[in-house]
């Protein structure tokens, strides 16, 4: 539509602009205009909680981007004019406010009555919609994963947004990968501001100066239309988090899951499934799944089994759940066209797959099974019925400990041009495939997520439990369904490299559960490889090992003893750290931050940390880097802040703004506690996380300058919904003026998911075993500990036999000191009662 | 141990030496009822009261021995069974692992005593192994005497044909002299007959020495011949093709070939004579390699494994395989690798031992993208002859189980006959 030719309709000129505090929601705005061409669009206005306003062009006709934003617009604003207020909740002070002109045409964005975002419509050239967005005043520009590219985005290049599955993927090149995330986030020492596009067409991002100190970008895209969304920040933190109040929070992934997965294309057998399980138990080495890839179906049929290697699934995963793991099966969303296979039979007779470009036929393509047709995941009666495929009786030789990963769904079509699926393909309601193809992957996360969802309702199970489900593909609102892992990665060094500013990308970009797979897929890693991307990978939030056909075994414990140690060290590390990380994925869940973010998302004003990628946070509390070359025995570590760091292993202080950490092999990469925090561990070798459930905690209190440090625990059953309703424990560990508390976590934020009805409650016998202080100064004379119950918050019964009956007294404790490290011996407080441990 | 702990064994955590020790551990490391000393840093002295009180001391673990509170192990009796040590980490982890159930005490999950089920189990899988073996050997002594006559068949085989080799040489060198002479005067027959054709035809001159090099003319011809074949640089690559026909031609010429044809009756009765005793040579020695190979491969070391060699087995799974011991594995008609030998481990200052329960197959068709095929063939005991199992657990790396009678024991399993 060619804007600049509507003059003459001066009524709809005129400009309007919206005010908005913080926490105004919901209003809209329509202008209506007919283009050139004689179309009506409407430039609509919506603003949203947080100060975030949307501006998109429709015409009724156009693809329009569906389900996935999924913030609601139902509180109602006191309006005055153009101008709509509300209060604010918020301790942030903050306004923003869109002025549009010329009917769109022109938009600006201002937060704190300072110019954030401009934006001016491109004139449409057929299908063809774009838009120049403006970025003053920013330093950096991050996002628009996912990509195998330095984290910082870089003037003069353009970035394609078209999902592909790209073989052996080249590193620095600026195609995009597996999924999109079309999100932008402007940073400068100043201010953080973050702009969605929300399109699903084969697009592009050109990135330049903006002539002044800011950036300039340039959106176009084949298809759909121009809906953008305006994300006032001011933080990094605020950014992702109001990002994630539009597209959805982190679901909450069921605690197995965040243990170490062991994957391989393919395990072969059943036997050879057995063999690997006890493999793990053999050396001592924690894991919680073990994976099968495509051949473990029949001749590539999804939902099936292999009957000669794997002719009694059920029995093999009885063996499994036996010692509490689980497993994960494969399933694409290609469906072989085979006659007599159930699958393509349902979906031929209700016309479920996609269609020519005619319309006549269903489109066919190539890929695994040979000759296949493609689901309409798109269409939500297919999206229903392949949810009943996962269903006990329907996906035959399935049990309660099994999983899914969902892959090849960018899609992967091995004969069509890009390897993907041809444009003119149609989806449900004659939509083409050039407008809706960054969203395939995502409508196969909604359906797989909805299957798992579907079968959990019912028996075998009491309750319905939380899926996993690993995807490839992905967009904008997969963090409500899926894992994502980078894909096909290879066994190079340059590969673990890249690793972190990819997942760090993903992350910032409101995906927290993703993973890159240890060891490079393609190829073989030699020993110190592997063991450093085991040491990398396993502060990551998602982990497993895994290799392609082709590449030599490669289980833990094949490289010889020292390696094997080495390895199990570093698995059992993640097990280690495993309460604090299921804590963050709680946090993530209920605020929608990340687990694992970069450095200047804490520091957001140190400049100097603003291109820093191969050292990341954990949470806000650990800090690793990456070691990403051989033979290296130490390193400089960026320290930023003016807080003290200590050695997550050791204890050993380190100062800001930088130093030089060992880092030999057997050291391990740097790990380090940030001052100021406490941190939730179980320290008990065990063979997976459900093994864990019982055993007593260890606080790590690294003390900062003030000897002040604060941290939180969360705990449910691992793997329901019953957290919904009130079932869980989230503790508040405080340590101030010499005193280490345990109160009820009561922090909330504006951005935190208001709690629903509490008609459950968890309670645990689990105690504190020890209590370990970094940065404590001298050795103390006396150490007690007192329980602070106020009647009601003790249930004597169930804890009888863990907190003393006079419980009204102090108990005196046990302690070490050594190096500036003091260990406070077997406490045995009550994880989930009040209590206070008195250092003198 | 003494009666009281006889009596107490009920109530073994309590009263009676210490969970998850057995009484040579206890009277060694863990009896002073005051203080403990680390194992491995005997420096460390702890107090008796912190030993298996669910909180790790040590560094090296051994003070939690009946806890999962270190990295240690923990010493189940399984009374009716076998006693053994498991990992700490699975000490009340909800999941039984000693047969007694000895590992899980806190109560978050009930193990029923499994000790004597589980040995009446192995017992009655060992008795059936042993009733295995003894018939396996019956079969094996068969195959070791079978495979005495027939080396000592080879033996003397060997002797005889290395008498006949030498004599087939003998005869050879002089088949080789007749022939040699006769091919010398049907050569000088050869060239007096082509230059007396060509003297009348061609008007060639001899050369003053009366030499005359057919290699020289020839080459000259190749070059100047026929100028209906020419040889435009565009063709330059037909060239050798070119010029092979250009060949053809020349010996076309009647004249050429009568001479080059010409063979002297006596002389072809020599070759022939010659080229046969070279094909006896050429067989006995083949037979002689071949003897020798099987003198110089492991048969096991009563040669039990000789005999096998004698049929190959078929194994029908995903794919048919082919097994053909100590010679090659086959999956249809590709090759998945030769017999390379026995598994060996090599050992510092002591030598290689020879492992007979494992063979590798080696040098098989390349497979795209990897290696070479090869194959690993586990070898057990068994009554028959037969392929239990073919899997691939890393592409084109196959793992066979053979089941032979030659992998039986001769050793009696003592405790199965108990």
């Amino acid at each position: 539509a060619e804007f600049s030719g509507i003059p003459k309709m001066t009524h709809y000129t005129n400009s309007f602009s919206l005010l908005l505090l913080l926490h105004l929601t919901y209003t809209f705005a329509t202008h209506v205009f007919t283009d050139l061409e004689g179309r009506t669009e409407h430039a609509e206005v919506t603003a949203y909680q947080y100060g975030i306003f949307r501006l998109r062009f429709r015409d009724g006709q156009k693809y329009e981007v569906g389900d996935v934003v999924v913030a609601t617009d139902d509180l109602s604003v006191p309006q005055s004019g153009d101008v709509f207020q509300h209060n604010s909740l918020n301790t942030v002070v903050q306004q923003s406010s869109l002025t549009v002109q010329e009917n769109g045409l022109k938009a600006e964005f201002t937060v704190n009555s300072k110019a954030a975002i401009t934006t001016e419509l491109a004139a449409a050239d057929g299908d063809n919609v774009g838009v120049t967005v403006t970025f003053p005043e920013t330093t950096v520009l991050y996002g628009i994963p996912e990509r195998a590219i330095d984290m910082a985005l870089k003037e003069g290049h353009k970035y394609r947004m078209y999902n592909l599955d790209i073989f052996k993927y080249e590193l620095d090149n600026d195609q995009g990968l597996y999924g999109i995330i079309p999100l932008l986030m402007a940073h400068s020492a100043e201010r953080t501001v973050g702009f969605l596009f929300l399109n699903a067409a084969d697009a592009s991002v050109q990135l330049e100066s903006d002539g002044g100190n800011g950036k300039k970008t340039t959106f176009s895209s084949e298809g759909g239309i121009v809906d953008m969304f305006f994300i006032p920040g001011p933080t990094p933190l605020d950014v992702q988090r109001q990002y994630s109040y539009l597209t959805g929070k982190q679901y909450l992934p069921p605690l197995f899951s965040l243990g170490y997965h062991q994957c391989r294309w393919n395990y072969r057998s059943e036997e050879d499934v057995l063999q690997v399980d006890a493999g793990f138990d053999k050396y001592d080495i924690p894991y919680d799944v073990i994976w099968l890839d495509i051949e473990h179906t029949d001749g590539k049929r999804y939902f099936t089994w292999d009957s000669h290697n794997f002719p009694t699934p059920e029995k093999m995963q009885e063996a499994i759940s036996d010692k509490g793991r689980k497993m994960v099966t494969i399933t694409d969303p290609h469906i072989k066209r085979a006659p007599g296979y159930h699958v393509f039979d349902e979906a031929t007779a209700n016309g479920y797959f996609v269609k020519n470009s005619a319309g006549t036929a269903d489109y066919e393509g190539h890929c695994w099974p040979g000759t296949s047709s493609w689901l309409d995941f798109t269409n939500p009666d297919v999206r229903d019925w392949y949810a009943t495929l996962f269903k006990y009786d329907r996906y035959k030789g399935s049990t309660p400990i099994l999983y899914s990963w969902i892959d090849m769904n960018e899609p992967s079509v091995f004969n069509s041009h890009e390897v993907t699926m041809d444009k003119s393909a149609l989806h449900h309601g004659n939509v083409k495939h050039r407008d809706v193809h960054n969203m395939y992957g995502y409508y196969h996360n909604m359906a797989a997520h909805q299957g798992h969802m579907l079968r959990s309702q019912g028996p075998p199970h009491d309750i319905p439990t939380r899926p996993f489900i690993l995807s490839r593909s992905f967009y904008s609102g997969t963090q409500r369904y899926c894992a994502v892992w980078t894909g096909d990665n290879q066994a190079e060094w340059s590969h673990l490299t890249k690793a972190t500013p990819m997942l760090l990308s993903l992350s910032l970009s409101g995906l927290p559960f993703v993973g890159a797979d240890v060891g490079g897929f393609f190829g073989n890693p030699d020993a110190e490889l592997l063991v450093r991307w085991y040491q990398q990978a396993t502060l990551t939030p998602f982990f497993r090992g895994h290799a392609h056909l082709e590449s030599k075994r490669r289980e833990p414990w094949l490289f010889g003893d020292d390696n094997t140690a080495l390895i199990r060290t570093a698995i059992r590390t993640r097990y280690k750290i495993l309460p604090f990380i299921y804590t963050q994925f709680y946090i993530a869940s209920q605020e929608g931050s990340s687990v694992i973010f970069p450095l200047f998302m804490q520091w957001p004003s140190d400049s100097s940390l603003f291109e820093l990628q191969d050292q990341f946070m954990i949470g806000t509390g650990l800090m690793a880097k990456t070691i990403s070359e051989p033979g290296v025995t130490e390193t400089e570590v960026r320290l930023p802040g003016t807080q003290p760091w200590y050695s997550f292993s050791t204890g050993a202080s380190y100062s800001a703004p930088a130093a030089t950490v060992g880092c030999s092999l057997q050291q391990g990469i740097p790990i380090l506690q940030l001052g100021g925090t406490i941190l939730p561990l179980r320290e008990r070798p065990r063979r997976s996380s459900n093994a864990q459930v019982n055993d007593p905690f260890t606080l790590q209190v690294a003390l900062d300058n003030q000897k002040q440090a604060s941290g939180s625990l969360y705990l449910d059953d691992t793997h329901s919904f019953k957290y919904q309703n009130g079932a869980f424990l989230f503790r508040q560990f405080t340590f101030e003026n010499g005193k280490l508390s345990s109160t009820s976590y009561s922090q909330r934020t504006a951005y935190t998911t208001p709690v629903g009805q509490v008609s459950e409650s968890f309670s645990t016998k689990t105690t504190v075993e020890r209590v370990r202080l970094f940065g404590y100064d001298t050795k103390p004379s006396s150490v007690s500990l007192q329980y602070n119950l106020q009647g009601a918050s003790y249930d004597a019964a169930g804890l009888q036999g863990v907190v003393p009956e006079d419980h009204t007294k102090p108990v005196p404790l046990t302690f070490e000191y050594e190096n500036g490290v003091l260990t406070v011996r077997k406490p045995q407080a009550a994880i989930q009662l009040d209590w206070t441990i008195t250092i003198q | 141990m003494n009666l009281a702990c006889c009596l107490l064994l009920l109530f073994p955590q309590l009263l009676c030496g210490l969970r998850g020790v057995n009484e040579t551990e206890y009277q060694m490391h863990y009896s002073n009822p005051d203080t403990f000393q680390c194992l491995s840093d005997s420096s460390v002295r702890i107090s008796a009261t912190q030993v298996n009180d669910d909180y790790c001391d040590c560094i090296d673990g051994s003070d939690e021995p009946g806890t999962s509170a270190c990295d240690y192990k923990f010493y189940c009796e399984n009374a009716g069974h076998q006693p053994q040590h498991i990992f700490s980490s699975r000490v009340n982890d909800g999941i039984c692992d000693c047969c007694d159930g000895a590992d899980e005490y806190s109560g978050f999950v009930e193990c029923a005593d499994g000790c004597a089920a589980l040995a009446e189990k192995l017992r009655l899988l060992r008795l059936e192994k042993e009733r295995i073996r003894k018939e396996g050997i019956t079969k094996k002594v068969a195959w070791i005497q079978e495979a005495v006559v027939e080396m000592q068949k080879l033996k003397e085989e060997l002797a005889t044909l290395e008498q006949d080799k030498q004599s087939y040489t003998t005869k050879l060198a002089e088949l080789q002299f007749i022939k040699d002479k006769e091919e010398e005067i049907e050569e000088k027959e050869r060239q007096a007959k082509k230059h007396g054709l060509m003297s009348d035809e061609d008007e060639a001159m001899p050369m003053a020495d009366g030499s005359y090099s057919a290699s020289q003319d020839n080459e000259d011809e190749d070059e100047d011949h026929d100028p209906k074949i020419p040889v435009p640089s565009i063709f330059s690559r037909f060239k050798g093709w070119l010029l092979d026909m250009v060949d053809e031609y020349i010996y076309s010429l009647p004249s050429r070939r009568s001479a080059d044809d010409y063979k002297r009756p006596e002389a072809e009765t020599a070759r022939t004579n010659y080229n046969s005793q070279q094909t006896l040579v050429d067989n006995t020695q083949e037979r002689i390699d071949k003897i020798n190979k099987i003198f110089d491969t492991d048969y096991g070391e009563q040669k039990e494994f000789y005999m096998t060699t004698k049929e190959c087995l078929n194994f029908v799974g995903e794919y048919t395989y082919k097994f053909c011991p100590f010679g090659q594995v086959t999956q249809g008609y590709t090759s998945l690798g030769d017999f390379s030998g026995w598994k060996t481990t090599e050992y510092e200052n002591y030598g290689t031992t020879i492992d007979r329960s494992v063979q590798h197959y080696t040098g098989g068709v390349y497979c795209h993208g990897g290696p070479d095929r090869s194959a690993t063939v586990v070898v057990q005991c068994g009554l028959e002859n037969k392929i239990l199992s073919v899997s691939e657990l890393v592409r084109c790396e196959y793992q066979l189980v053979w089941e032979t009678p030659a992998a039986c024991s001769m050793e009696e399993d003592e405790a199965a006959s108990n």
